[in-house]
């Protein structure tokens, strides 16, 4: 919210920044290197409260590590082309909540007539996805203050878990394996195209070196499905359940951080 | 400097080479026999299969475990000792210490239902079809889990897994779980298992009486 706060406010005194210098005094390099980090603010929900919301390493709410570094060249005195990565750690705290909460579904569920195996997929580890995007960037400068809007497109890996584990009906032969995966394929992560409008603002400390923060939207489009599979060793049957995410998904990233240029 | 590369990548040479050098010991080949057949009521109502003696046992969780005995006969040891060694002299994987091949197999399974289990089988009826073997997570029928045995046995030194003695005994044990549930409950049921062998011998055992509810 602080972050917020003062992106709103650099932007209201934008003008006065730049009616105060002599654009005679800039100079425009063409590399610029950057390095920042800030919080990932999702704008709309992704999640939808089923079960297997629990296998997506993603939160609705904001997440606080994320780092950024940024590479652009300007081939003119205006535009340029910039590519971004954006590292968005997951807590471990949140892979525990997770676990916990589809250990307690499974148990809600299945406890009453079966034995759970106690030999779970999903583990707490710290893990982190990312994206990578390429965009074109316009540059506008002051003596002290710059201003890029960059519109760019890439692509974003969101990590996924896969759960199975077995069901020993009491009272009966008969024996089950419970899966939860994303078209019943063991895999790490799904990947999603995101479609981004950004911008660089900041102040030059000196000649190489600025002050930046960076403002991002991006929204991006999923489809994918979890299945649900319950295999009947006895019978041999499979009853499969499916739960689908096919959503917009928005974010605005917020961060701070120093750009070098040369 | 020629040299100095050339003594480098000798030495990992013969590093490897002495590292490769394993002691292996021979095989020893040994050939066993089916001897021996018990037969036992099991229970899989709770998490695990359990060897049962109570009098009652929940019908869609019964079952009949196998234990035949095996009984090594005949020691041919280092037969191929040669062979062994020399391969064994650039890899390091060593063979079993123990090889041991079956002088008969097991020809087909048997269960007979000594008293009515239910209007369909009378006693003295073949009862077979309506067990399943049970092994890690396959249930199949006993002809085609008979037709799918490994005999051939492969171990080193004490293997839990076919919990032989020191007298060389193997066991193989076999789950028959019971797939019918409608067995009367009117009357204690006894079963009857018959083991055939490719050498013509049959083994018999009755179950312990049992009160299926």
């Amino acid at each position: 919210m602080k972050s917020l706060l003062l992106s709103i406010v650099v932007c209201c005194f934008w003008a006065h920044a730049f009616s105060q210098d002599t654009v005679s005094n800039i100079v425009y390099n063409k590399w610029h290197i950057k390095a920042s980090a800030g919080v990932n603010i999702p704008l709309t929900n992704f999640l939808n409260g089923n079960i297997t919301d629990n296998l997506i390493m993603l939160n609705d709410k904001p997440t606080f590590h994320v780092q950024y570094f940024g590479f652009a060249y300007f081939f003119t005195k205006h535009w340029g082309v910039e590519a971004d990565l954006h590292v968005n750690y997951q807590t471990q705290k949140m892979k525990e909540n997770k676990q916990n909460d589809l250990k307690q579904r499974i148990f809600d569920e299945f406890e009453d007539n079966y034995f759970i195996e106690n030999k779970w997929f999903l583990s707490p580890k710290t893990t982190s996805d990312f994206s990578c995007s390429l965009g074109i960037v316009y540059r506008i400068e002051s003596g002290s203050f710059y201003f890029y809007p960059k519109l760019s497109v890439g692509f974003k890996s969101i990590n996924v878990e896969t759960e199975r584990l077995m069901l020993k009906q009491k009272n009966s032969h008969n024996l089950l394996e419970l899966q939860y995966a994303i078209d019943n394929k063991d895999i790490d992560d799904f990947i999603v195209y995101p479609f981004s409008l950004s911008t660089s603002i900041g102040y030059k400390l000196n000649k190489k070196l600025r002050l930046n923060i960076d403002v991002a939207t991006s929204a991006y489009y999923a489809n994918i499905t979890f299945n649900k599979s319950l295999k009947n060793f006895v019978t041999e049957s499979v009853d499969i359940k499916q739960y689908h995410y096919k959503k917009t998904i928005c974010n605005l990233y917020l961060g701070a951080g120093l750009m070098i240029v040369f | 400097m020629k040299s100095k590369v050339l003594i480098i990548f000798l030495s990992v040479f013969i590093i490897r080479l002495v590292v490769s050098c394993c002691d292996c010991g021979e095989t020893t080949y040994t050939k066993y026999t089916h001897f021996n057949l018990s037969v036992k009521n099991i229970d899989n109502s709770g998490e695990d299969i359990v060897v049962s003696t109570d009098s009652l046992i929940v019908k869609t969780a019964y079952g009949i475990q196998l234990d035949i005995l095996r009984k090594p006969i005949e020691q041919e040891s280092g037969m191929s000792a040669i062979a062994f060694t020399s391969a064994n002299a650039v890899c390091c994987e060593c063979g079993p210490e123990f090889e041991s091949t079956p002088l008969d197999s097991i020809t087909d399974v048997k269960v007979f239902t000594i008293n009515d289990f239910n209007e369909d089988y009378p006693a003295g009826t073949d009862i077979s079809a309506c067990f399943n073997v049970y092994t890690y997570k396959s249930f199949s029928s006993i002809s085609t889990y008979i037709k799918n045995i490994s005999y051939v046995l492969f171990y080193d030194g004490y293997d839990e897994s076919y919990e032989h003695t020191d007298t060389y005994f193997f066991r193989l044990k076999i789950n028959l779980l019971l797939m019918d549930t409608s067995a009367t409950s009117q009357h204690p049921h006894k079963f009857k298992v018959q083991v055939f062998l490719s050498d013509g011998r049959i083994f018999e055992q009755e179950t312990p009486e049992i009160n299926l509810i």
